[in-house]
């Protein structure tokens, strides 16, 4: 990344405070600017445009995989990276259905989440 | 002052200094325990020694119980166990004695003995001398040390089944079995040309009950202790010697007295109760002041062999083959004796008397293979309902932990990242923070592997009768309904329907769903007392629906009805639902709960179709 062009925003839909703040702090220290969100419907209506969107499978209201299908409806073409606490079967095969990008299952390890987020930011400026 | 004045003085004085005497002072005794609750051998040793302590004392005692090693394959690290226990310590009197019950504990207390209080005398209880090795004891350690004696108890099974040529070792899968599977090993040598060994402790608990069920001819067990199994799981002796009785096909041998009574056959056995007594003896010795090391007493050999009477007659073992000097316990009633009212009334005819007695055994035999059947599938049943909700609790507190986790390790992460760029960094701080990190990696693997441990656990699929399952659930709790003045109505679906299930654990859903609906409805007057079940056997799935006439879902509880702990019942644990919800989802399918329009519940549970034609194929 270069410095002087204005860092890339990320998005987090993610409904527990803490893990959203965190993330949030993450993003920031290795160069993005996080965009934060408590729920699929405050995602929607603020309709931003980032990098990508890192979303949290259980929200309250609409779930991430309900998200993930309406932004595809919808035509957009933001990458979705989809986490989950719940390990049930099936949830990865859904989120895949619906084109995510990556799937992590919580706890997530951070580096990995960083590296496929700057490999996104790559693919995007070149 | 005058004489009398002073003379009251000096009595008061005298008063004040016998009541200062008098003041108890409360003994500090410290318990490590080798395992937690659920080895026979060790509870009734603890419960005597706990008894015989306080009754021998002239002072109080105040005795801290801690278990330092784990059941299951996964413990806590030592370091935190030393460190809790010198923690509940902290604020108080430090331990006038630490008692080690068990081999586990008394390794780790020697182990840790500097971080232990290093002064206070040390008491090895309860411990086989194998693990106490070589190592000499200290100055301020006393033993009372056990020799488990396994060969001599195989040759009591030859004695009394000369025809034996195999023997099924059971010591479940944690350190106890682990230890005991390498020393066995070694001993039974001498057997080698007359019994083959078989050991046990890569079975699970399922699998060791399926094992002990269809072993060879003149197969023996032997029985030492099943507190985890291959999988981790934690179990109690009562409930496996239980569960094994019922349904292995050979008799059952242990060497600790403890066992008797609880199914086993019998052997040369270690008395547990004069083995708490003494060791009570010496740690009052030492509590009195007597230097530990001063207080020795020989290690404690088996006693005399005992049997036990109902087994023996179960095995058809005649007394005539029990070593000389046995003692036969639990003898009960001889059939003369048992009949003796019958065969009197009949003395007149002979003839009567024979029919009757033949057809009073022939009731007693069926009665018996009964009762051993029923026993048999509640042992199945109640195992695969115990893995059931160790799973859903593992799983649910996995799923809880993982998101504070995220947030620990995301904040580490981006704090690395900044004193990084701040040049803030110093060795210490990397340190600390290295530290964090590959400790919420070490969190985050425990997690991931009860995670692959749910995986692996296989579902008992079979082709199955849904309706079937559905009958068979409605008369488990049909003699309930009836005293609870419940009226059902059953409207399965015309269409048959035969999915790929694990009968078992959907048997415990169902069940589970209608005693729900029952409580449900407890405070519905009895005439609008009803329960409804429902099949809707469709293309693509089969909903199974159960609906009752109750107080219906409280609103405080939306959204989190299938959640761990959460109940509206004084007696209830919370969890029936979740385990209901673990196994639903391991069939694929889905549970959901609504309020009906005109009052009470609907539980609806639906099954994919895929599971129908998958098992029709």
């Amino acid at each position: 990344m270069n410095p002087s062009n204005p860092p890339l925003v990320v998005a987090v839909v993610e409904d527990d405070g803490p893990a959203r703040t965190a993330l949030g702090r993450l993003l920031r220290a290795v160069g993005f600017e996080p965009a934060l969100f408590e729920s699929a419907e405050a995602y929607i209506e603020a309709s931003p445009a980032p990098l990508c969107a890192v979303v949290d499978v259980q929200l309250p209201g609409m779930s991430g995989i309900d998200l993930q299908h309406r932004l595809r409806a919808a035509g957009t073409a933001t990458p979705i990276i989809v986490t989950t606490a719940n390990h049930e079967a099936g949830i990865r095969e859904r989120a895949e259905q619906n084109g995510c990008v990556s799937f992590f299952l919580k706890p997530v390890d951070g580096s990995a989440l960083m590296t496929t987020i700057a490999s996104l930011a790559h693919r995007s400026t070149h | 002052m005058g004489s009398r004045s002073y003379a009251a003085l000096a009595f008061w004085l005298v008063l004040c200094a016998a009541s200062s005497d008098a003041q108890p002072v409360v003994r500090q005794v410290l318990v490590l325990q080798s395992v937690d609750r659920g080895n026979l051998p060790i509870d009734r040793f603890t419960g005597n020694f706990r008894v015989d302590l306080g009754e021998g004392l002239e002072t109080p005692v105040n005795i801290t119980q801690i278990s330092v090693a784990t059941t299951g394959l996964v413990g806590a690290p030592d370091q935190a166990v030393v460190d809790y226990i010198r923690s509940s310590f902290a604020d108080r009197a430090k331990p006038d004695l630490i008692v080690t019950i068990g081999g586990p504990a008394s390794l780790f207390a020697r182990k840790y003995r500097q971080r232990l209080f290093p002064d206070t005398p040390l008491l090895l209880a309860s411990v086989d001398q194998r693990y106490l090795g070589d190592a000499p004891l200290g100055e301020n350690e006393s033993a009372v040390a056990v020799v488990n004696d396994f060969s001599r108890l195989v040759e009591d099974i030859l004695q009394v089944l000369p025809e034996t040529t195999q023997v099924f070792v059971v010591t479940g899968s944690g350190v106890i079995g682990q230890f005991w599977h390498r020393e066995l090993e070694n001993d039974f040598k001498r057997f080698h040309n007359r019994l083959t060994f078989i050991w046990s402790e890569d079975l699970t608990f399922q699998e060791l009950l399926r094992r002990s069920a269809s072993l060879p001819k003149h197969t023996a067990i032997v029985y030492l202790a099943f507190s985890t199994d291959a999988q981790g799981g934690a179990y109690a002796d009562e409930r496996v010697l239980a569960d094994l009785q019922a349904t292995a096909n050979a008799p059952l041998f242990a060497g600790q007295s403890a066992f008797l009574g609880t199914g086993v056959v019998g052997g040369s056995m270690l008395s547990i109760d004069d083995l708490s007594r003494s060791t009570a003896e010496v740690a009052i010795q030492i509590l009195n002041g007597a230097p530990a090391s001063t207080v020795q007493v020989p290690p404690q050999l088996p006693g005399p062999p005992t049997f036990d009477w109902r087994e023996l007659r179960r095995w058809n073992i005649p007394e005539s083959r029990l070593p000389s000097g046995s003692i036969v316990r639990y003898r009960g009633p001889s059939l003369w004796r048992e009949y003796r009212g019958t065969a009197i009334t009949a003395a007149g005819a002979l003839v009567i008397q024979s029919l009757l007695i033949v057809a009073l055994l022939h009731q007693r035999r069926e009665r018996q293979r009964a009762e051993l059947e029923s026993r048999r599938n509640l042992a199945l049943a109640a195992d695969a309902s115990r893995r059931a909700t160790m799973s859903a609790l593992t799983s649910s507190i996995a799923h809880e932990l993982s998101q504070p986790l995220s947030a620990m390790m995301y904040n580490a992460h981006a704090l690395q990242l900044m004193v990084t760029a701040n040049g803030a960094y110093s060795d210490t701080l990397g340190e600390i923070l290295a530290d964090i990190q590959t400790q919420g990696l070490r969190a985050t693997q425990i997690i991931d592997r009860h995670r692959t441990m749910l995986r692996s656990r296989q579902l008992d699929k079979t082709p199955i009768d849904i309706h079937a399952v559905i009958t068979e659930s409605l008369a488990l709790v049909a003699q309930d309904m009836a005293a609870r003045q419940i009226e059902t109505t059953v409207n399965l679906s015309a269409k048959r329907c035969v999915i790929s299930g694990d009968q078992v654990l959907l048997q415990q859903v169902l069940v589970n769903l209608l005693m729900n609906a029952m409580d449900a409805v407890a405070e519905t007057p009895p005439a609008r007392r009803h329960i409804t079940i429902r099949t809707d056997v469709r293309a693509d799935d089969v909903e199974i629906s159960v609906s009752d006439t109750g107080t219906g879902l409280p609103a405080e509880l939306d959204g989190t009805l299938f959640t761990p702990f959460v109940t509206t019942k004084s007696h209830g644990l919370g969890i029936g639902l979740t385990i209901a919800r673990t196994i639903i989802a391991a069939h694929g399918g889905t549970i959901d709960a609504y309020n009906n329009p005109n009052g009470g519940a609907t539980f609806t549970v639906t099954l994919r179709n895929s599971a129908v034609t998958h098992a029709l194929h």
